[in-house]
């Protein structure tokens, strides 16, 4: 059946979607990080600990992609919203309007135009492999986090990165590596680089969080 | 002639019969029964239903304990049965009519996809393109977005890939279709159609069970299979294994009820005899007649022809010690009769109907039944020539007093009948036309759930387009979307579905193909649209190629989607009738006031373009066929009745032998109705049965006899044949199969009830009085 051409202009291939998706979400999910005050480098069952105890947050980015066939970096900003246990969006306001809201398993994406598209999270199983490490990540099962992604983190005081690299070959395939970077209670700055070269790179500003 | 002159020719006759019924082919498909049509959509709406794609769509589910395996079962079904030439298609959800024509599409994409722009390429609406494909690189699926975007800055082949997308998908799990639930995996198959008819569905059906089997884990799952071809297939074998062994069963206690009461073995093999040449007969005749029988005439004539088990059972019954079996025959030659003509008349009224079906099982049961009585009349006292009988009869006579308190009682349950008939005057009649399948309820059920789950219910409402070519119905389809689309924003119809959708008239791809730019001509447009945007122009190398490619495309024509899923998709919107006639359909969704959206097209129709209710068309279709019938069965019944005034010319008779069928028949549909059903052609054949039954019980009631020991016989040969009608059909009663239940129910209460009105309506002693002069 056909709706107008005006209500659906829908992603022809969900999985690559979801895929994008799920990395852009799993690695916002680490900016739940709360402040630690310590002279040791913070570890990384701590860093989990703190994130699992975070209840909302709202925090402004600026994204910067560098993507091939275009001839300079195209520059997004935004600000990405928390809410446990599992409701996060990202909301891109400049240079144009963009909502993507992953609430219990639907994920929903509301362009410049104000159309709307639903997906269910069972749509392939590699996407609910990547959502599942985020949910490990926010509850901070670090177990479920290491079954996907192999995983390094690095601190030095009270700066710390995490790096994640899926392990099956198929999601290698459309990601290479996602890099987290926290400076002491912040998550100043997380890098996704996709198989194809493309790279983004998402710095967020001074979090709003509310911690209970 | 000398009775064994007869014996010879009737088995030279049989032989013959014989010989020629196991030639004549039995068809098992139900469409002889489907009504005939009388416009030219009832007739499309019949087609459909008979071979249309949607009759070839078997739906799969696939549930188990293990809810993990099952995705990986619906995968590797979906591959096994992709490889079967025997299937058109296969979807489980994992791929979509996307990616299996894609090349095919990618290439079109420019004649196939629609224009919204103006001038589409344009520097200013390039330029407003790129600025679109920059938005999709802002989202979180860019990835896919940029590795496309050399190769299609327009958008053209997203435009098309959404409208290729099923707008009611059925829920995923673990990448396949699944139900809400998650708990069942759903399939659907498409057979191709390659002739063949029911085996090729036998085999179909067959070949997915196998393959299913052979998967690993499959046996730690279940597999679920409807549609019309599985439902025909477990229909027939069901039928089949529950008919054979019910029918056994029924054989069995019948001839232990006939040893019983003739300690003859002799006896109860030559009473088999009549209704067997009968049926030989008849299907002889029809083959005849018809060069074929239906296999539902087949079972229904047989029903119909239960009355010639009592043909034998009146002659054993009344032969005397010392009498000669032609003798005895003589005598009751004349009452036996007036009723095999009066059940062969009412038999044969059916057959100037106006159906295949009904005229077949008319024929079927008068050639039947008169065979039966024939060989009954001239084929029995000659094989008995040598016979001595020895009667027994029982003593027992029912009290004259029952009879009285029976009569009273029984005038009470008719009073009653006739109030709940009256009651349910409104809602007497079954009007659905798949009432007509004989398909379970539990089948039904399952088929409703698959569906559903599926996403795919039947459309009610829906436009028919015809045209003389394939190009004339998707140009006429075309001139109809505007409306549809203005339909659409009045609130009368949420979505529609069309060929033209999916593939443009040529004349349309045409006119697109025109409008696509020379190379020199696209890239300075190229160059002017990336005009302050992060594009170098020389990035959409590809799509300039493309296009270039475009321009010398001969346009696609349905002919040349043979075998592609895009083709599967167009096939059940876009075909060509028998008569050389091309017929479109673009069913409606969501339409909540037919009449309104009659109303709004009536204002303003469009030439080969028809709104078509088809549940209008099936309703009105199931009441014409139903008025037919019933037709057939007044003058069936108005032939009944001359006969017998004819035979029994005086009224006290008549009535004698009338009442008690016509209140019997009031029962009998009374207890049907208080059953909670309606009336359906089975019953109304089954009524048939019951009418000629009765008026043989009547006949045989009210007959002269000449001493109280006569009159035991014709009780004892009575009471045999009600208790063998009533053994036969309440087994059949019992079967889980509607269309044999209904047959079984009316059947044996309307036997019964028909026995106890004439026994109690007859005369006290027909001895004493004036008897029917038959």
């Amino acid at each position: 059946m056909i709706s107008g051409p005006a209500t659906r202009r829908p992603f022809a291939r969900p999985r690559a979607l979801h895929i994008a998706a799920c990395i852009a979400l799993l690695a916002w999910c680490a900016l739940a990080g709360r402040a630690q005050a310590a002279d040791a480098a913070i570890s990384f069952n701590r860093v989990l600990q703190d994130l699992a105890a975070v209840r909302s947050v709202d925090v402004p980015f600026t994204e910067t992609r560098h993507i091939a066939i275009l001839t300079k970096p195209l520059i997004l900003h935004g600000s990405l919203i928390y809410r446990r246990p599992d409701f996060l969006e990202k909301k891109v306001t400049a240079p144009i309007h963009q909502r993507f809201t992953l609430n219990g398993d639907r994920i929903t994406l509301v362009d410049a135009q104000g159309r709307k598209r639903t997906i269910s999270l069972d749509m392939a199983p590699e996407v609910s492999s990547i959502v599942g490490a985020y949910r490990a990540l926010l509850r901070g099962d670090r177990k479920a986090l290491e079954f996907n992604y192999w995983t390094k983190f690095s601190a030095r005081q009270d700066h710390w990165q995490l790096q994640l690299e899926p392990k099956s070959r198929k999601l290698s395939q459309v990601i290479k590596s996602v890099v987290i970077d926290g400076v002491n209670a912040r998550i100043t700055r997380i890098t996704t680089e996709q198989a194809s070269g493309d790279r983004s790179v998402m710095r967020i500003r001074a979090p709003v969080t509310h911690s209970g | 002639m000398k009775p064994r002159a007869i014996i010879t020719l009737w088995a030279l006759l049989l032989a013959l019969a014989g010989v020629f019924t196991a030639r004549v082919h039995v068809d098992s498909s139900l469409n002889a029964f489907l009504p005939r049509a009388h416009s030219p959509d009832q007739h499309l709406l019949l087609d459909q239903l008979r071979s249309g794609p949607a009759a070839r769509l078997v739906l799969i589910g696939i549930r188990g304990t293990d809810a993990q395996q099952l995705p990986a079962l619906s995968r590797g079904l979906a591959a096994k049965l992709a490889t079967n030439k025997r299937f058109l298609r296969v979807a489980n959800g994992s791929a979509g009519a996307f990616r299996h024509s894609g090349d095919l599409l990618l290439r079109y994409r420019y004649l196939l996809a629609p224009t919204p722009r103006q001038h589409p390429y344009s520097a200013a609406a390039l330029h407003a393109d790129l600025q679109a494909r920059l938005g999709e690189l802002a989202s979180p699926a860019s990835a896919w977005f940029s590795q496309l975007l050399p190769r299609d800055p327009t958008g053209a082949l997203q435009a098309l890939a959404a409208r290729l997308q099923p707008e009611h998908a059925p829920h995923q799990c673990g990448g396949v279709w699944c139900d809400e639930q998650g708990r069942r995996m759903l399939l659907l198959a498409e057979l191709r159609d390659a002739g063949g008819g029911f085996a090729a569905q036998a085999q179909a059906i067959r070949a997915i069970r196998a393959d299913f089997a052979a998967l690993p884990h499959a046996d730690s799952a279940q597999l679920l299979l409807s549609g019309v071809p599985a439902i025909a297939v477990n229909t027939r074998d069901q039928i089949r294994f529950d008919a054979t062994l019910l029918s056994v069963l029924a054989s069995a206690l019948l001839i232990g009820l006939l040893l019983l009461s003739y300690r003859s073995v002799r006896l109860v093999l030559l009473s088999t005899l009549p209704l067997a040449s009968g049926v030989i007969f008849g299907i002889a005749a029809v083959g005849l007649l018809y060069g074929g029988i239906g296999g539902i005439t087949l079972a229904f004539g047989i029903t119909l022809l239960g009355v010639a088990v009592d043909y034998p059972v009146h002659l054993f019954s009344h032969l005397r010690q010392g009498e000669n079996a032609a003798k005895t025959l003589r005598r009751l030659w004349p009452t036996l009769r007036l009723g095999v003509l009066t059940t062969a008349l009412g038999y044969a009224a059916m057959i100037v109907a106006d159906f295949p079906g009904l005229a077949q099982l008319g024929v079927f049961a008068a050639t039947g039944l008169l065979a039966a009585a024939l060989t009954t009349r001239w084929v029995l006292p000659g094989l008995l020539a040598d016979y001595a009988p020895r009667p027994w009869l029982p003593r027992w006579q029912p009290p004259a007093r029952l009879r009285t308190i029976v009569r009273g009682m029984l005038l009470i349950v008719a009073a009653a009948a006739a109030a709940l008939v009256l009651h349910h005057a409104g809602q007497l009649w079954q009007d659905d036309l798949a009432a007509l399948s004989p398909v379970p309820a539990q089948a039904r059920a399952l088929d409703h759930s698959l569906r559903s789950a599926l996403g795919a219910p039947g459309p009610r409402m829906l436009f028919v387009v015809r045209g003389s070519s394939a190009q004339q119905v998707l140009q006429r389809s075309e001139t109809l979307q505007p409306r549809l689309q203005q339909a659409r924003q009045q609130g009368l119809l949420s979505s529609y579905e069309m060929a033209a959708r999916y593939l443009p008239s040529v004349r349309t791809q045409r006119v697109r193909q025109a409008a696509l730019p020379d190379m020199a001509e696209l890239r300075s447009a190229l160059v002017k649209a990336c005009k302050g945007l992060p594009f170098d122009p020389a990035t959409f190398a590809p799509f300039v190629h493309d296009i270039e490619a475009a321009r010398k495309l001969p346009p696609l024509r349905p002919a040349m989607l043979q075998d592609t899923a895009l083709g599967a998709r167009i096939a059940p919107l876009l075909f060509a009738q028998a008569s050389g006639r091309w017929i479109g359909l673009v069913p409606l969704a969501g339409v909540v006031d037919p009449t309104a959206l009659a109303h709004w097209y009536a204002k303003a129709t469009l030439p080969g373009s028809d709104l078509v209710d088809l549940k209008q068309q099936s309703n009105d279709l199931m009441s014409n066929f139903r008025a037919e019938a019933l037709q057939r069965f007044a003058w069936g019944a108005l032939g009944m009745l001359l006969l017998l005034v004819a035979g029994l010319r005086r009224l006290r008779p008549l009535l004698r032998v009338i009442a008690p069928v016509a209140l019997a028949l009031l029962v009998d549909v009374a207890v049907i109705l208080a059953g909670g059903s309606r009336l359906s052609l089975f019953n109304l054949v089954t009524l048939l049965l019951v009418a000629g039954v009765g008026v043989d019980y009547a006949l045989f009631f009210n007959r002269r006899e000449s001493d109280p020991a006569e009159r035991t016989r014709t009780t004892h040969a009575l009471t045999l044949c009600l208790l063998s009608t009533v053994t036969l059909f309440g087994i059949l009663a019992t079967s889980g199969i509607p269309v044999l239940r209904a047959i079984g129910m009316t059947a044996s209460v309307g036997a019964a009830s028909t026995f106890l009105f004439a026994w109690a309506l007859a005369p006290q002693s027909a001895t004493s009085r004036q008897a029917p002069r038959a």
